[in-house]
């Protein structure tokens, strides 16, 4: 045991007075309040994966919207007697086998893409959270049918799913949101009927309900704030999905009808002359990898922020 | 094996077939939905189109043409192709292609499971150095990048630059020319794969009964072998469902891309074609092995590991 | 007590945490023994760092743990010579501890059995698996030993439990089967982290019965790492109070329950709920224990202490023995002859009496 070796202290005065009521001991010490957000953001900013696709993000949005604005070329001008040239000072990204530059063409077909895919992801959440809220909600036959259909919709592979709707369609833009309409939404719905089912349980909804107040308007109140965060991960993570999707219907010859570009159309036409030109593929190819990527490292980012709990879950 | 479990197959197999039954309905709607008929040949008389409508049996009544569909179809007869391959029946085409496809799937799980387990349980257990950072950049690479992207980058630096692989598909070299679609779709399955078996890895080495093992006194390999592997495989089990899923949305289009005559060509030539049984067949092959794998990995799991059998029934 | 040979002795243990937010001191100098077939207790609140001198011990820190400075001796004859030997564990390679300390000499038992189970191995093999690898035992060697394990903590139809898997026993059950794993290579240290806390109360008596019985048969000496004054009342000899990583008090049970001297023991004694006394409100310590990555000066119990005193803001206390008492000893300037007379607080001396007249 340690020795008793008072000679080593040296002692003051008032040493041996009682403090007493001096401290109000009942007083926890607390950690300065940080408001949530702020917290959010920090951990968002230390992922630099994150940051780094927040960043690539807005720079491609800033590209697609300004170059085809600004450029001297338009998406569609064609100039067969500059077809077909390799990307030089002029044509940043080279033109195509009509002469057209692939760089406004690109950023066009990139500003399609994502309007496509915000639009069908917006979509999907109202969908989602709608279908969850009902199901939910009122539970019993309801519930159970409504679940039983979307486990049915869950099995049909969402390419059957697109294929189909887009063969029943014409191509055009609002044909391929329809067709992503229909397959995200089921993860959306989910969240949202788990959170409502877990708000039902808890004791203030069954107070209030019993005071006769709606407790259809609280649960929404108490829903809607508990589940955004999840809702903006799943948007993030849904993104690239739908710009996949896009790409993956053009790449099958079911995209935008020309000379309308998308991403996914620019890919296909390009993969027509590969072999020759591999710029006019690669080019699109590597922008849909880098915005696909970003939003994928932005929603791993955000979901970390968000709910450090569910970290690599 | 008890009774509880054998009661909680038959009920999903129950459903799954009922699923199947009612996929397959609303596809045989949406394909009479699709606009025009096979017959789209200008030079055709009105008569003459109805003359083949009648011959093929279009000509009836949508429900009398369902319940004819059915019931060939439980005999393994999925009707003829009116338009692509004139008059062959469906079943064999779609057999033919399946083949092809499910084994570029198949070579491409196993691949991808193999490496993808490895990396991450290598990153696992070296968290924060070298390896942990590699797997990381590959398993984020591999999720968001899509298949088809690689698939045309091997293409064209293994096929075009370096000329060391063909980039089309043949049937005499078989294996040769599935070397470039198979790694192509075993990227996505490496990253999911690393991904998940890190996490779950680490989580079990967090665990408690790690920590009790590790009272006991035996050596690191030994943990890791008896203990932490069993334990960390399992779950993997479960994200092999989507991985599939992924994977035959992958095929898709790498098969377009290699120029592969498998399943997803079929659908989509005979789509253009407006050869609707084969797009019934094929979307309905899709949905069977769909559904089938669904099944299989929800009853292997509840097999193996004892935990999730007991969750599950209650 | 003292003429008992020392097996541990764990002398001026620092042990420390690199955590995100900086370097948390959760050990800061820690001293107890451990005698053959003694039982001793290490009490406190969470994050008092009491599991982490338990593992410590172990060897079982995790990796952003370092141990900073101190010794830890244990003493033990070889098995072949009989020579008696001592080694200090901080020094000992990973590697010797696990083939040498680890689960044979010194064992260990959780406190959540519902977890520290492997879930996909059979309760047999679970405890099979250390004999064979310490003692390479042969598998049917191992079974029998398993056997007879599975009924001295309890559980008679041994044969049939032994294929089962955990899930399939329950939470006392499992707890059983921790033991039983951690007697299966004869240790002679045994460490019980909170060995009762996740068990319902009836189970509780149960397994500290079973402990207490095990230990007399095979001479165990015990360590209790537990928040409970209750639980050890009954089954330690000696009990170590800890406070944000030092030991403020220690002492024979009797010295400890009948005598208390540190404010920090007063307050764990009159938050014990107890049926006996009939106070209508039940105390609890006020404020939170400190945050140990902020450097401390003084006594760290300062600001939760009613009876602080000016120099406890200052200077950390030393350990005053109590007169009259060669085990009793106390971190407190309330022991400094210079300090106010100060009085344990009114109701708990009564309950104190209670207890002595319960006693007897």
């Amino acid at each position: 045991m340690e020795d008793y070796e008072l000679k080593d202290f040296e002692f003051n005065e008032n040493d041996f007075e009682l403090v007493g009521e001096q401290v109000d001991i009942t007083k926890d010490e607390v950690e300065p309040f940080h408001p949530g957000w702020k917290d959010v953001v920090k951990r968002f900013c230390k992922n630099k994966g994150a940051v780094a696709g927040l960043i690539c993000i807005l720079l491609i949005v800033c590209l697609s919207i300004f170059v085809p604005m600004v450029s001297s070329y338009k998406f569609d001008a064609i100039d067969t007697a500059s077809a077909n040239i390799e990307p030089n000072g002029a044509h940043l990204f080279g033109t195509d086998e009509y002469g057209r530059d692939l760089f406004v063409r690109c950023w066009q077909g990139t500003r399609i893409s994502l309007f496509i895919a915000v639009v069908a992801v917006l979509i999907d959440v109202l969908i989602g959270m709608v279908y969850g809220l009902v199901s939910g909600f009122f539970g019993g036959i309801l519930d159970g049918i409504l679940q039983r259909f979307q486990e049915i919709m869950n099995s049909i592979p969402t390419l059957v799913i697109l294929t189909i709707l887009l063969t029943v369609m014409k191509s055009s833009l609002f044909t391929v949101i329809v067709a992503l309409m229909f397959t995200e939404w089921i993860a959306m719905s989910r969240i949202t009927r788990a959170q409502v089912l877990k708000v039902k349980e808890e004791e203030y909804v069954l107070a209030s309900r019993t005071l006769g107040s709606s407790s259809f308007r609280l649960i929404f109140r108490e829903i809607v704030p508990n589940i955004y965060g999840q809702l903006i991960i799943m948007s993030m993570m849904t993104i690239p999905n739908a710009i996949f999707y896009e790409a993956y219907l053009a790449f099958v010859g079911l995209g935008l009808a020309v000379p309308q570009a998308s991403l996914g159309t620019l890919i296909n036409d390009g993969f027509n002359s590969i072999l020759v030109y591999p710029y006019m593929m690669i080019i699109p190819a590597i922008i849909l990898a880098i915005l696909m990527l970003s939003f994928n490292l932005c929603g791993d980012g955000l979901r970390d922020a968000l709910d450090p709990t569910m970290k690599e879950r | 094996m008890d009774k509880s479990m054998f009661r909680y197959i038959g009920r999903r197999i129950l459903i799954s077939v009922m699923t199947l039954f009612i996929i397959l309905t609303v596809l045989f709607v949406m394909v009479k939905c699709l606009p025009g008929t096979p017959f789209n040949d200008e030079k055709l008389s009105e008569g003459q189109r109805a003359i083949i409508m009648a011959k093929y049996g279009l000509d009836k009544p949508v429900l009398v043409q369902y319940v004819t569909y059915i019931k060939n179809m439980v005999t393994g007869d999925f009707g003829i192709s009116y338009a692509l391959y004139k008059d062959l029946p469906v079943s064999m085409l779609v057999i033919d292609a399946a083949k092809i496809s499910f084994l570029l799937g198949i070579a491409a799980v196993i691949l991808g499971s193999i490496i993808g387990i490895i990396l991450g349980i290598v990153a696992a257990l070296h968290q924060n150095h070298f390896w942990d950072t590699f797997a990381t950049v590959i398993s984020v690479l591999g999720v968001a990048i899509p298949s088809f992207v690689f698939a045309l980058l091997l293409v064209i630096f293994l096929g075009v630059d370096l000329q060391i692989l063909p980039t089309t598909y043949s049937s005499e070299h078989r294996l040769m020319t599935s070397i470039i679609p198979v790694l192509a779709l075993s990227m996505s399955v490496i990253a999911n794969v690393a991904r998940f078996t890190r996490t779950e890895m680490i989580s079990v080495l967090n665990s408690e009964y790690i920590e009790l093992v590790k009272a006991k006194g035996l050596s690191r390999g030994k943990i890791i072998r008896s203990h932490c592997l069993r334990n960390s495989l399992i779950p993997v089990i479960t994200i092999l469902g989507p991985i599939l899923v992924n994977l035959m949305t992958g095929t898709m289009v790498v098969e377009q891309i290699c120029g592969i005559p498998g399943l997803g060509k079929l659908l989509i030539n005979s789509i253009r074609a407006n050869d609707y049984n084969i797009i019934l067949a094929c979307s309905f092959l899709y949905s069977l092995m769909y559904v089938v794998m669904m099944l299989i990995i929800d009853i292997s799991y509840g097999i193996i590991d004892p935990r999730i059998r007991l969750a599950k029934e209650e | 007590m003292e003429e008992k040979e020392l097996i541990l002795s764990v002398k001026d243990l620092k042990v420390s945490f690199k955590t995100d937010n900086g370097t948390v001191k959760a050990v800061r100098g820690v001293n107890f023994d451990l005698h053959i077939g003694e039982t001793i207790a290490i009490v406190g609140e969470s994050g008092s760092g009491k599991s982490v001198s338990a593992k410590a011990v172990m060897g079982l820190l995790s990796n952003n743990a370092t141990i900073e400075g101190g010794t830890i001796y244990y003493t033990w004859n070889d098995e072949y010579t009989g020579e008696k030997k001592e080694t200090d564990i901080v020094k000992m390679s990973g590697e010797d501890m696990q083939k040498i300390i680890r689960g044979r000499k010194i064992a260990m038992v959780f406190q959540d059995p519902m977890t520290s189970l492997d879930p996909t191995m059979t309760i047999g093999k679970q405890i099979m698996e250390p004999m064979i690898v310490h003692y390479n035992k042969s598998k049917a060697e191992a079974y029998k030993k398993a056997v007879e394990l599975l009924k001295l903590v309890g559980i008679t139809d041994g044969e049939r439990r032994m294929k089962n898997y955990p899930h399939q026993l329950s939470g006392g059950m499992r707890q059983r089967i921790v033991i039983a794993i951690a007697l299966s290579c004869d240790p002679y240290v045994l460490i019980c982290d909170e060995p009762t806390t996740a068990l319902d109360v009836t189970i509780q008596a149960k397994i500290l019965k079973l402990i207490q019985d095990i230990q007399k048969q095979k001479e165990l000496s015990v360590i209790y790492i537990t928040h409970d004054l209750g639980v050890v009342a009954k089954v330690a000899d000696h009990i170590n109070v800890m406070y944000a990583g030092k030991i403020v008090e220690t002492g024979t049970t009797e010295e400890i329950f009948y005598d208390p001297r540190h404010p920090y023991t007063w307050g764990l004694l009159s938050s014990m709920p107890d049926m006996s006394t009939e106070s209508d409100t039940l105390y609890s310590i006020p404020g939170t224990p400190p945050n140990m990555i902020k450097e401390i000066t003084g006594d760290p119990f300062a600001r939760r202490n009613p009876y602080a005193l000016q120099i406890d803001y200052r200077l950390e206390p030393p350990m005053f023995p109590v007169k009259g008492s060669d085990t009793h000893k106390v971190a407190s300037w309330l022991m400094h002859e210079k300090a106010p007379k100060v009085e344990m607080p009114e109701t708990l001396k009564k309950r104190i009496e209670a207890m002595k007249r319960g006693d007897k």
